[in-house]
């Protein structure tokens, strides 16, 4: 993979267990519960594909899983292939680490291969952050947070 | 993370010019983000390492260099805290409003 220097890094710290955020980044069961009602397929092994789909079914990302050390590292590419013009492909890197006996630092990464304009990083900068809080809220309360469902992206403007 | 923390953090005027700076150009370096500050470079790393222990900065090794992330989890989560699900979009239509009655972001 070609050294890419990250466009976007979030960090959240989880008072859970590795694999608990491993599980809650890659089962349905959880994604659905923060992810605004997205479920996720994949087997999570390296060279693998990877999807995540709409409440309706569409599919909203799909990519390939470039790396996967469970519970401690996944790196996925994202595609979305459903906004015209397409986004260029990014790649997002998950770290965890263990700080404390029952904490965890969740590092999530974005980069670029191709440099995206301001306007269209914009939505990931809402979006993430809430995405973040809210699995955090669902591995430390059981509940997920009130997230109201997002209206879809505009086009564009260009 | 403490909350405590985060409102010591961004109480000072230049740790929030830093973070501005962040949001402008994220990823920047030490050296890039002490280009034209009329401060020295110990008290700029100092005001970094306040934000990065508040988790408002992450940072990412490159080689030999840091690069420095705009971090706006925390600032999400103090938001969560106080703004209601149904008050979200009330609260961006008057920012909208605001913007444009006055044709530029508040400060």
């Amino acid at each position: 993979m070609a050294e890419t220097t990250a466009s976007t890094v979030y960090v959240i710290y989880i008072a859970a267990a590795p694999d608990r955020v491993w599980a809650a980044l890659t089962s349905s069961q959880f994604t659905m519960q923060y992810f605004f009602g997205r479920s996720v397929e994949s087997d999570w092994n390296k060279g693998s594909s990877w999807v995540l789909r709409m409440p309706d079914g569409r599919v909203d990302v799909n990519g390939e899983v470039r790396d996967s050390d469970p519970p401690w590292k996944l790196v996925v590419t994202w595609n979305v292939d459903w906004i015209e013009p397409k986004l260029p492909e990014c790649v997002v890197t998950y770290e965890i680490e263990r700080v404390g006996e029952n904490l965890v630092r969740l590092t999530m990464t974005e980069a670029h291969p191709t440099p995206i304009p301001a306007h269209l990083l914009e939505g990931g900068r809402k979006g993430w952050p809430m995405i973040l809080s809210g699995l955090k809220s669902l591995l430390e309360t059981g509940r997920s947070l009130d997230i109201p469902v997002p209206q879809l992206p505009k086009e564009p403007s260009r | 993370m403490s909350m405590d923390a985060v409102f010591r953090a961004l109480a000072d005027p230049v740790r929030r010019q830093l973070l501005d700076s962040l949001r402008a150009r994220n990823g920047q370096t030490l050296t890039e983000l002490y280009e034209n500050r009329d401060m020295t470079r110990q008290a700029i790393t100092k005001h970094l390492g306040i934000l990065e222990e508040a988790n408002l900065v992450a940072t990412l090794r490159r080689g030999r260099e840091k690069l420095h992330y705009l971090n706006p989890v925390p600032i999400h989560e103090i938001a969560d805290r106080w703004i209601g699900k149904y008050e979200r979009s009330r609260l961006l239509a008057l920012r909208e409003l605001k913007r444009n009655l006055e044709g530029k972001i508040g400060g």
